[in-house]
């Protein structure tokens, strides 16, 4: 007996080799259908939590391009909506074709807004794209949530926008219902307010309606969300009503924009041109 | 006890590094470098043979809990720790001092390691895959995957060793 226990006292790593080995072989033999054995898979809490931590940093790394893609996408389905609402106001409007949608060919360009400022008078906001990715000056700017601006210079990789919160801004807008016609301008202070000038006193408007984009101007189709009217009263020389609008763009927090490659306006532009040439 | 904190230091990392970037390596679809090794290859000897083998099996149990695979890193973990005195004395025999040292370049030699790491290595790979396996209808794959990864750990232990020894 005495021997016995000296033996396996001096072969005691054998006992202990020979129970891991055991331990591990019920492990993998009996455990991989036994339900209950989740404990000993990466689903227990520990595990699930080490796991999770992992996942929430290595997430970031793919956030970038999860971003890019979901920009990407957006700017398809802005494409989209544009042509599908052209369609639809050509189907209403009636003698407008196929033909007269062929006309917004829009390309659209997504972005990200790499500095931006509001506080100014007149502010600009720069984009990570230029005429690299086929941008030029005179572009529509629009963020999802509605009208941002127009560029106004363009380097091969970026671009100055001029944003509504612009004293230099002047986009050709109309109200909604009523389609009576205006000029939004900033006036400084309120980063979320604009004035709606020219519209006439007769026109027929009221607080609530929607002001959106006229089609007048190259730069945006027909449409685009710009705000809603806030307040009303008639101008100085009473001969319209000054429109304050409630801009639907959070200029504060913009991000991501796009801009809407506009064939059309190069069209314009170049009859524009032609026409001052001949003036000079 | 700043040996031990170091020595916990080491097979954490070498859990993490496991689990969270080799077990995602697949080169070719077949080699995956199995690198928590090092920490049974390379234990000091002052460490008892059981103090040796359980840690192994710890460590082993880490990655299979991470892992999903029940057992098979700590059943080839635990087989490499109880073979690694003899092992070691298939390649280094030291002059009779019987001072404990720790398995490496260093004390070692080059040559030694290789030898040593190679045979550790390829021993503890072939049972990591064979419980994987579990069966010998694919013998190439096996073989491939076997071959594969034992040169992936080693590139990797002898990469480590050569930074270590600096």
């Amino acid at each position: 007996m005495k021997g016995l226990l000296e033996f396996l006292y001096k072969h005691n790593h054998w006992l202990l080799f020979i129970l891991l080995e055991g331990i591990s072989l019920v492990m993998l033999f009996s455990l991989n259908d036994y339900q209950g054995s989740v404990w000993l898979t990466s689903a227990n809490t520990a595990t699930g939590s080490v796991l999770e931590v992992k996942q929430r940093v290595t997430g970031y790394f793919g956030l970038q391009s999860e971003n890019e893609r979901l920009a990407e996408q957006n700017a398809q389905l802005t494409a989209q909506v544009f042509g599908l609402q052209q369609a639809l106001d050509s189907t209403a409007l009636v003698r407008l074709t196929a033909e007269t949608v062929s006309q917004w060919p829009f390309g659209v360009v997504p972005a990200t807004v790499v500095e931006n400022s509001t506080g100014k008078l007149n502010n600009y906001i720069t984009i990570n794209k230029g005429t690299a990715d086929g941008l030029r000056p005179d572009m529509g700017v629009i963020s999802s949530d509605g009208v941002v601006g127009v560029t106004y210079r363009c380097s091969r990789h970026y671009s100055l926008v001029l944003p509504i919160l612009n004293g230099k801004s002047n986009i050709s807008c109309k109200v909604r219902p009523g389609e009576s016609f205006g000029y939004l301008e900033w006036l400084g202070g309120d980063t979320r307010t604009a004035q709606l000038r020219d519209v006439p006193r007769y026109a027929d408007i009221s607080v609530g309606d929607t002001v959106v984009t006229s089609g007048h101007s190259a730069f945006f189709p027909e449409g685009l969300m710009v705000g809603v009217i806030r307040d009303f009263e008639p101008s100085a020389d009473n001969l319209s009503n000054n429109i304050y609008v409630q801009l639907s763009t959070p200029f504060a927090h913009l991000r991501h924009v796009f801009v809407i490659q506009n064939a059309g306006a190069d069209e314009r532009q170049e009859l524009r041109d032609m026409v001052n040439d001949k003036r000079k | 006890m700043n040996r031990t904190l170091s020595r916990i230091l080491t097979f954490v990392v070498l859990a993490l590094v496991q689990v969270f970037i080799l077990n995602k390596i697949h080169l070719f679809g077949y080699a995956t470098p199995l690198l928590y090794l090092y920490f049974i290859l390379t234990l000091g000897q002052d460490v008892s043979r059981n103090k040796l083998m359980l840690s192994a099996f710890a460590l082993g149990l880490v990655i299979d809990v991470f892992s999903n695979t029940f057992g098979i890193h700590a059943a080839a973990s635990t087989l490499t720790a109880f073979l690694r005195p003899a092992l070691i004395r298939l390649f280094f025999l030291r002059g009779g001092d019987g001072e404990p040292f720790t398995p490496g370049i260093h004390a070692m030699g080059v040559g030694a390691f290789v030898r040593y790491a190679l045979l550790a290595t390829l021993l503890h790979h072939t049972l990591v895959f064979c419980l994987e396996y579990f069966s010998f209808a694919y013998l190439l794959p096996l073989a491939i995957s076997i071959g594969g990864s034992t040169l992936l750990t080693l590139m990797l232990v002898m990469a480590i060793e050569h930074v270590k020894g600096k």
